[in-house]
């Protein structure tokens, strides 16, 4: 026997109760008499999985609602063979150890390893045109905001332009064009980008930098080429899509301040993705170089006018950077040098 | 044969007046009218005073019985699960854990009951997470189908912002009854979109007025069965709490600041690090704290204090504005420093916080409450909601 409560259906009236199980029926009892004695078929009464310490919630057939603490006997009772199994799991210690140990090593899994592996295929469906459109809007709104028109003369433009053209030839590719343009930028001071579609932005300040030396501007050319030809902004932009969606998927009814924290988390991820990007097309210019006759050194040359003009950052900022460190690059560049 | 007057615009008192003058044996089918009419009129306001003056049966508090051991198992569980399952197994995980938050929540000596079923969670979050990638996909390949979609996503938000609540709210059920809300979209559009975008133009000097209507919305058109939450909440006090957060703000700025200026710098110069760029980030992130948990504790107390259900419960709330800002800051720190394994703990400090913060007067209608009538309503708009970062939470 346990005393129970009995919610009646249709309205917040609530009975004492007393309900007890004989073999495969359930009977309910009033105390008070307010009701006959009712019985019920297990088959037919509906319960809701045992969670925690909560009391059992019974629902009759009758759509009455009974609330009872349960105890061993009953929730065997209620159960049956199976139906706690959550619960089980939820309560075994051995359980809880594998959860623990588990989950942080599937979270390191999925966001380190899964969702990058899916943008990076994901991005390969994106068509030219796409890109294209995407392309065209991104350099017109920073135009719009960010970059003024270059101050470079024509003849330095164009001879700069046919030295590119000459890579272009010199390398293996499916794009029809290379489109490479000029821009003064404060913000961006000396720089170069690469839009999905093969755009490619030099601003003035970086050939000023390199002191308008062909062939260092060629290596960092070839660097954004590698940019594009591994389709490198694509996979950014899909990843960033697959992990927000993913972290809110996961953790959409935390606090504000923890969601910040994982914002913190997701950019840390997004870092380290780009900064394995920037060693790809790292890696893209030294072989095309190579392959071109010319030396690694030329990037490593380009990368030493970077480190005169930025000094170099301390390890632990690194993950908060988009960028490997310069030194780090400078040696890659020129161990690859050596060997050649 | 005596010509009938139509009494039917009389007031009681007029009504009873006319009675007492008319001549019984010269117009019985009048005089027989006027009885039937006063019998009526006194039985609607016997009932409406009857309804009005329910009687305060006793002020109870409400108690959480969640503890963080219990639920920590429960949770990391369920977190392995749903990362086994890549993700399916979620909508399991998140009716368990509001099954527990709810069940374990007790008011007079019953308990709350969340009834939603998996599937209908599943089904909401498929449908969500498709949206949101629509939407992410359409922005990047042009920036002016992301305009589009904007504002035909501004059309949207009251749907989704209704339908969440209805769902919300059916799910919830006290004594086998469920409460339920029946706000309009025309409204809905009114208090999320029109008011907000009309108070840019003020300044924002509207804003307090538009979140008093939206709370007011909401409130108002919630029931618990056949009852209706009714609100009489105040546009001053949100004035009042507004401005007072917001110099609350401005002021431990001030102090940060001056103490980033006058103590962190000096110090800095002999560390070699510059402390002051830290404390004025910290002042920053204090003083919305404390103006935030501020603006937070004294709109609930309000909210609740003013809040009651038709002949069933009065409600009360009296979170103090310290203890509101200690646990934020312990959560946050807590969740930050264990790397996300303190969640537990945080939620279940946060409901037992607000249950201790919380009474309620039960009314002697409360035996009496009739279940509406029972719909079913997906979960689509309550998790696109949560997913587009609609802020759903009254208190």
């Amino acid at each position: 026997m346990w005393s129970a409560q009995f919610y009646h259906d249709g309205g917040s009236k609530a009975s004492a109760v007393m309900i007890s199980l004989e073999g495969d029926k359930l009977i309910v009892t009033s105390p008070e008499s307010e009701f006959e004695s009712l019985s019920f078929d297990k088959d037919l009464i509906q319960v809701k999985s045992k969670l925690g310490g909560l009391p059992r919630e019974i629902i009759l057939p009758t759509k009455d609602l009974i609330i009872v603490d349960g105890d061993r006997e009953l929730d065997a009772w209620l159960d049956g063979d199976f139906g706690g199994r959550l619960n089980k799991w939820e309560t075994n210690r051995r359980w809880l150890i594998t959860s623990v140990l588990g989950v942080p090593i599937l979270v390191y899994l999925v966001f380190g390893f899964g969702i990058p592996w899916f943008a990076v295929h994901l991005a390969d469906y994106v068509p030219q045109s796409v890109k294209a459109i995407s392309s065209e809007r991104t350099l017109s709104a920073l135009d719009y905001s960010v970059l003024e028109p270059s101050a470079l003369s024509e003849d330095t433009q164009l001879s700069i332009q046919q030295g590119f053209r000459e890579v272009v030839r010199a390398i293996d590719t499916d794009l029809d064009s290379y489109n490479v343009q000029f821009r003064q930028s404060e913000t961006f001071g000396p720089n170069a980008f690469a839009l999905p579609d093969g755009t490619i932005v030099f601003t003035d300040a970086l050939v000023d930098l390199l002191e308008r030396e062909q062939r260092l501007l060629d290596a960092i050319f070839l660097h954004e080429i590698g940019h594009v030809e591994q389709n490198h902004s694509m996979q950014m932009v899909a990843e960033s899509i697959v992990a927000t969606i993913a972290i809110s998927y996961f953790v959409g009814d935390v606090s504000g301040a923890v969601e910040a924290f994982m914002g913190v988390g997701s950019s840390v991820l997004q870092n380290r993705f780009s900064q394995a990007h920037e060693w790809q097309a790292d890696d893209y210019a030294i072989m095309q170089l190579r392959a071109m006759g010319r030396s690694p050194q030329d990037f490593a040359d380009a990368m030493l006018a970077f480190a005169e003009f930025v000094p170099a950052s301390p390890d632990v900022v690194s993950w908060f950077e988009t960028h490997p460190g310069t030194t780090d690059r400078i040696e890659n560049a020129e161990r690859a040098a050596e060997q050649q | 044969m005596e010509s009938t007057i139509d009494y039917s615009n009389y007031s009681l008192d007029e009504l009873i007046q006319a009675r007492q003058t008319i001549d019984t044996d010269t117009y019985p089918a009048r005089a027989a009218e006027l009885d039937r009419l006063i019998a009526e009129r006194q039985a609607i306001v016997a009932t409406t005073t009857a309804e009005t003056q329910a009687q305060e049966l006793r002020r109870v508090g409400v108690r959480f019985h969640g503890n963080a051991k219990e639920f920590f198992s429960i949770w990391i569980v369920n977190l392995l699960l749903t990362l086994v399952t890549l993700g399916i197994y979620s909508a399991w995980a998140k009716v368990r854990t509001n099954r527990y938050f709810y069940g374990n929540t007790e008011i007079d000596g019953h308990r709350f009951a969340y009834l939603a079923e998996p599937l209908q969670i599943l089904k909401g979050r498929i449908i969500a997470a498709i949206a949101f990638a629509a939407f992410a996909v359409l922005q990047m390949i042009n920036p002016v189908f992301a305009l589009i979609l904007m504002l035909v996503f501004a059309a949207f938000t009251p749907l989704i912002v209704v339908l969440g609540l209805r769902f919300k709210m059916r799910m919830t059920a006290y004594r086998n009854v469920r409460f339920q809300f029946h706000g309009s979209y025309g409204d809905a559009f009114l208090v999320f979109v029109v008011w907000p975008f009309l108070s840019i133009f003020t300044f924002y000097l509207l804003m307090p007025w538009v979140l008093k209507k939206i709370d007011q919305y909401i409130i108002d058109n919630t029931s618990f069965g056949d009852r209706s939450f009714d609100t009489g909440i105040k546009t001053s006090e949100y004035y009042a709490n507004s401005i007072s957060a917001s110099l609350l703000f401005v002021l431990v700025f001030i102090v940060g600041a001056l103490v980033s200026a006058f103590v962190l710098a000096p110090l800095s110069a002999v560390e070699g690090f510059d402390l002051s760029v830290l404390g004025i980030l910290a002042s920053y992130l204090i003083g919305f704290a404390v103006a935030s948990s501020f603006y937070q504790a004294r709109i609930r107390n309000h909210l609740f204090g003013k809040t009651k259900i038709d002949s069933v419960a009065r409600l009360s709330s009296q979170v103090e504005t310290f203890g509101l800002v200690k646990l934020r800051v312990v959560n946050t720190l807590a969740i930050v420093f264990t790397l996300g394994l303190a969640i537990p703990w945080a939620k279940i400090r946060a409901a037992k916080f607000f249950a201790d913060a919380t009474q309620i007067t039960v009314l002697s209608g409360i035996n009496e409450v009739l279940a509406g009538d029972n719909g079913t309503v997906g979960a689509t708009a309550e998790e696109a909601a949560t997913l587009f970062d609609v802020d759903l939470a009254v208190g």
